[in-house]
């Protein structure tokens, strides 16, 4: 059995079903991501792991052992929180022992050295006597690792803890994470709504939706094989465009007369929904098959790529190209469409 | 109308807006206007203190004020005086049993109406609460016929008025104590657990050390309401318990002196020392901070 085991997990509120019989394995050692937009049940899941929130049905197995009717404090995890919910009254110290005085006997001398180790680890060395109010928010976040982290736990959960912080602190945070995961080799689950997070953190990503587990493949998979429609707009941007499939391997548009050959692995697929990522679409390409002409709708610039509105035919493409706007509003350009494939509406 | 109109200027004053359509003097006038009513709010409420420390400096039995010497006669009759005992054998105890039963009370009260699911959740707020709506009166006649039974003719007088005193007082330490939890972070305390804490440990280490000022204040608010209190006492009191505001209640029936007047501004004293005190030592200031 794989060292976490969730088998139809079930959470209903009322009439309201929070989480539908998501059943999850995940390796020792491996980093997994929770994926969805709010509402999705990503948080009751991983509330449920650590104890907080009793499911309806299902069971949670870590390490051979059922979590389901253990406290939480019986469960040996740690949970990194959105707000981290450091103890303001407390030192860096106090709050870093505060698990290793409930969940360990040590002396004081031995607690004195643990909690110099883990303050090392996170690069927080000698700020036991801080106060927690006056360190700045990367500092709090790394206590708040360095508070789970000293337990040792066999789980790790994150409940977007990297939400609050601006965009420079983020990828900060998330390289540490990284970082650490790769060090350390805690199995982790890692609640988010932001699809960068997951992609990049993760050896594998769940994405929820409406409490339903969707997808749950390694980042690479899901990006390049998002499947449904759902995934590919939520993880990566996406073009959707109605299709017919044609009897000689084409997919041609609904509406227009843009055909386009279809992929084998797509021969069988039921469905009529054509995906195009933004990035795969190449704007006044070198002559060549399946180049199409359309007219430049708009123009944004986001620094170091300049994302454009296409229109062709009768559809609107949204496309990305490196570097600083070369087309403007009313540009005729042509367009190719380098890959795609079909998903489910 | 008159009334309206000049709460609308002062309010446009303070929220600034408005202001610059208003001409120079009509600012100034409505400052003036504005500091003097705060001032006067002010004076209201601190005068009648000033004029009893006052009157207690008198040397004489005169209650003059300003009084026609200064003098600490009256500080030392206090020592000898009926009053001494009441005060500090009667209503100081009391009081201090009062605050502390009621205050936990009121924790564990609020505590399982803002953390648990509770069926009717506001019906027993309400409960809580109840002794302030009724008049006070009522609740003084009901608690002296109910402690009056014969069958608890053994309990002494002194613990009757705890248990009246700590019906009056609940709906405050309740209700602070209610604002005090709320105030804390669930998080937190999910944060606590997570690390290993059982829910009594996680509510002793963080929920109560941070809900602290709140916890202090329902303490002070019920201390000073018992050691205050008349009517509660006066239906209950009886021979040796008497407590102090029945003593001076009694007291003044038949004699007037300065006596009174001290004995005011040692009790006005004090609770601004134990106000003061606790402020330095717990720190309200921290309290808030850290919640």
């Amino acid at each position: 059995m794989a060292f976490v085991n969730i088998q139809n997990l079930r959470k209903t509120y009322g009439d309201v079903v929070a989480v539908n019989d998501v059943s999850l394995d995940i390796e020792e050692g491996e980093f997994v991501s929770i994926l969805g937009p709010s509402g999705s049940g990503k948080t009751t899941m991983l509330k449920s792991i650590a104890g907080f929130v009793d499911p309806t049905a299902g069971s949670i197995v870590v390490a051979g052992n059922e979590m389901i009717g253990l406290p939480p404090e019986d469960r040996n995890m740690g949970l990194v929180f959105q707000r981290l919910a450091l103890f303001p009254h407390m030192s860096v110290f106090d709050n870093v022992a505060f698990g290793l005085r409930h969940r360990e006997n040590l002396t004081e001398a031995e607690m004195e050295e643990r909690v110099a180790e883990i303050l090392e680890i996170v690069s927080l060395p000698g700020y036991e006597d801080r106060n927690i109010q006056n360190l700045s928010g990367g500092e709090q976040q790394r206590v708040a690792l360095a508070r789970v982290l000293v337990l040792e736990p066999d789980l790790l959960l994150y409940d977007e803890p990297l939400s609050d912080l601006d965009r420079q602190l983020r990828e900060q945070m998330r390289r540490e994470i990284k970082d650490l995961h790769d060090r350390l080799e805690i199995t982790s689950i890692y609640v988010t709504h932001n699809q960068r997070e997951a992609l990049t953190l993760s050896d594998r990503v769940l994405v929820l939706h409406e409490g339903e587990k969707i997808r749950y493949a390694p980042p690479s998979e899901i990006y390049q094989d998002p499947q449904s429609k759902f995934v590919a707009n939520f993880v990566g941007d996406s073009n959707f465009v109605s299709v017919t499939k044609g009897q000689n391997g084409t997919v041609t548009f609904e509406d227009d007369d843009i055909s386009l050959p279809m992929h084998e692995a797509d021969a069988d697929a039921a469905t009529d929904l054509l995906y195009i990522r933004p990035e795969d679409i190449t704007i006044n390409p070198p002559d060549g098959e399946r180049v199409f002409s359309g007219t430049v709708r708009s123009t944004v610039h986001l620094g170091s790529v300049t994302e454009y509105k296409i229109e062709v035919g009768g559809n609107e493409f949204l496309t990305t190209d490196l570097g600083a706007p070369q087309y403007t509003e009313g540009d005729s350009v042509t367009v190719r469409f380098e890959d795609y494939g079909l998903v489910e509406a | 109308m008159g009334l309206m109109a000049i709460m609308s200027v002062i309010s446009t004053l303070l929220t600034g807006r408005n202001s610059r359509s208003l001409s120079a003097p009509a600012v100034f006038a409505g400052r003036a206007l504005y500091y003097g009513l705060l001032g006067l709010a002010v004076s209201i409420l601190v005068l009648p203190i000033v004029i009893v420390v006052g009157i207690s400096l008198n040397p004489t039995q005169s209650q003059a004020f300003p009084p026609t010497g200064i003098s600490l006669r009256w500080y030392q009759e206090f020592i000898a005086s009926s009053f001494f005992d009441p005060f500090f054998f009667v209503s100081l105890p009391i009081a201090v049993t009062t605050a502390t039963i009621s205050t936990i009370l009121g924790i564990l009260a609020a505590y399982v109406v803002v953390r648990r699911d509770v069926p009717f959740e506001n019906e027993v707020v309400m409960y809580f609460i109840s002794p302030l709506i009724i008049p006070p009166a009522i609740i003084a006649l009901a608690l002296m016929i109910t402690l009056n039974f014969n069958f608890l003719s053994f309990v002494p007088t002194s613990a009757k008025l705890v248990v009246g005193h700590v019906v009056i007082t609940i709906p405050y330490t309740f209700l602070t104590a209610m604002t005090a939890i709320e105030s804390v972070d669930t998080e937190l305390v999910e944060g606590a657990r997570n690390l290993g804490a059982t829910k009594f440990q996680a509510f002793r280490k963080i929920t109560l050390p941070l809900m602290k000022s709140g916890v202090i204040s329902g303490f002070l608010l019920a201390f000073i309401l018992s050691f205050t209190d008349s009517l509660v006492a006066l239906f209950l009191s009886s021979g040796s318990s008497t407590t102090l505001p029945v003593e001076i209640f009694l007291f003044l029936q038949y004699e007037s002196s300065p006596l009174v007047a001290a004995t005011a501004s040692i009790q006005i004293l004090l609770v601004l020392v134990l106000v003061v005190l606790i402020g330095r030592l717990i720190g309200f200031k921290a309290a808030a901070v850290s919640s």
